[in-house]
């Protein structure tokens, strides 16, 4: 399998609220594939006729990056809106909160070698690159 | 407030034009049932729902769609970018450049603008909310027809995932309008004989958001 997301890292990094283990694994894509298919819940996820959904494979280093933290803030967004109705699942809480911590320093990582994703970045201030990195509807050759 | 992240929330790299294509794709940009639509729907109702869990629910729901809004926005500018003007007569879009050029503009598939009639709000949050659960599946149809009319991967891609996002905010809507109605039917048929009662009767955390939100509909 072609993953993009480093799981060796990421398994080593993850669940660090005294989780060993996911305990959604059964009710849960991991991000990667959640990612590529656009829901995390295996119990909500429905196909469209034969349609499965794109394998993402990154061109270069920098476009693995943007995958990968991409990934874990959908992962992090999805269990957002099933926490929104479901605020007292404590353990959901917790992967959502390590998902979190995953992503920002996927992005801080990011943005150190490539430039500003939000504006209030600390990696700008030796000049002011914002208007000048591509903008995401631009073509994108990284 | 709002700030801005600079990526999509899923990418899109649309790598050959296809002019009637980005006609078709707009309807899910400034349709009935499109992205903007449901994106500024949802921020509107925010502010009229009578719990904590409605008022994050359609924040963040509303705030993805925002994100939808750009991925629709970045797929038509890149089906239409490099289109040459006998190309753009020839799949109907002279009338759009007369107006536009290649600029974007919100219509649906017909042209027909993008109207804030969309919103379809009444205050009322079962109302509200059954409007946004059709408005999930309209836009899941939509985004099937979309599928069947394209056989560019780049464009079908997106679209999928699209598609799949409208389900599971289906699936959210629903369980919210589920909790609701429980929750008025209660307040209406269950009627306690002391106000005590009526606080402590039922589900304690349902009573207590209604307690601390002074509720409308339970009071």
């Amino acid at each position: 399998m072609n993953n993009y997301i480093n799981y060796d890292w990421f398994r080593n990094n993850a669940y660090m609220n005294n989780y060993t283990n996911n305990p959604y694994e059964n009710d849960l894509f991991n991000p990667q594939e959640g990612f590529e298919k656009g829901n995390m819940f295996k119990n909500l996820y429905s196909q469209y006729k034969d349609y499965s959904p794109e394998k993402l494979k990154p061109k270069n280093a920098q476009e693995r990056k943007l995958y990968e933290l991409s990934a874990i803030c959908f992962a992090a967004h999805d269990l957002n809106l099933y926490l929104d109705m479901h605020p007292e699942d404590r353990s959901m809480f917790m992967l959502f909160m390590d998902y979190q911590k995953q992503a920002n320093r996927l992005i801080e990582e990011y943005e150190r070698n490539y430039g500003p994703l939000n504006i209030n970045s600390e990696e700008m201030n030796k000049s002011f690159t914002w208007e000048s990195d591509k903008w995401p509807w631009e073509d994108r050759n990284v | 407030m709002f700030s801005y992240h600079k990526r999509l929330q899923y990418p899109v790299n649309i790598k050959k034009k296809d002019l009637r294509m980005a006609k078709y794709l707009v309807t899910q940009y400034g349709g009935a049932n499109g992205e903007l639509g449901a994106a500024l729907r949802y921020l509107n109702q925010r502010m009229s729902m009578p719990d904590d869990k409605g008022r994050a629910l359609l924040n963040d729901i509303g705030t993805e769609e925002l994100g939808h809004v750009e991925m629709l926005e970045t797929m038509i500018h890149q089906l239409m970018k490099d289109a040459t003007l006998e190309e753009i007569k020839e799949a109907g879009l002279d009338t759009h450049y007369a107006e536009h050029a290649k600029g974007l503009f919100p219509t649906d598939a017909n042209g027909v603008p993008f109207t804030t009639a969309y919103f379809a709000t009444t205050g009322d949050p079962l109302a509200d909310i059954s409007e946004d659960m059709a408005a999930e599946q309209k836009a899941r149809a939509v985004y099937e027809n979309l599928i069947d009319l394209t056989d560019d991967p780049d464009v079908i891609g997106p679209l999928i995932w699209l598609r799949q996002r409208e389900i599971i905010h289906y699936a959210r809507f629903k369980e919210l309008f589920d909790y609701y109605e429980k929750m008025f039917k209660k307040g209406v048929n269950d009627i306690p004989n002391t106000k005590e009662q009526m606080y402590y009767k039922n589900d304690e955390y349902l009573i207590q958001q209604l307690k601390m939100n002074n509720n409308q509909y339970y009071m």
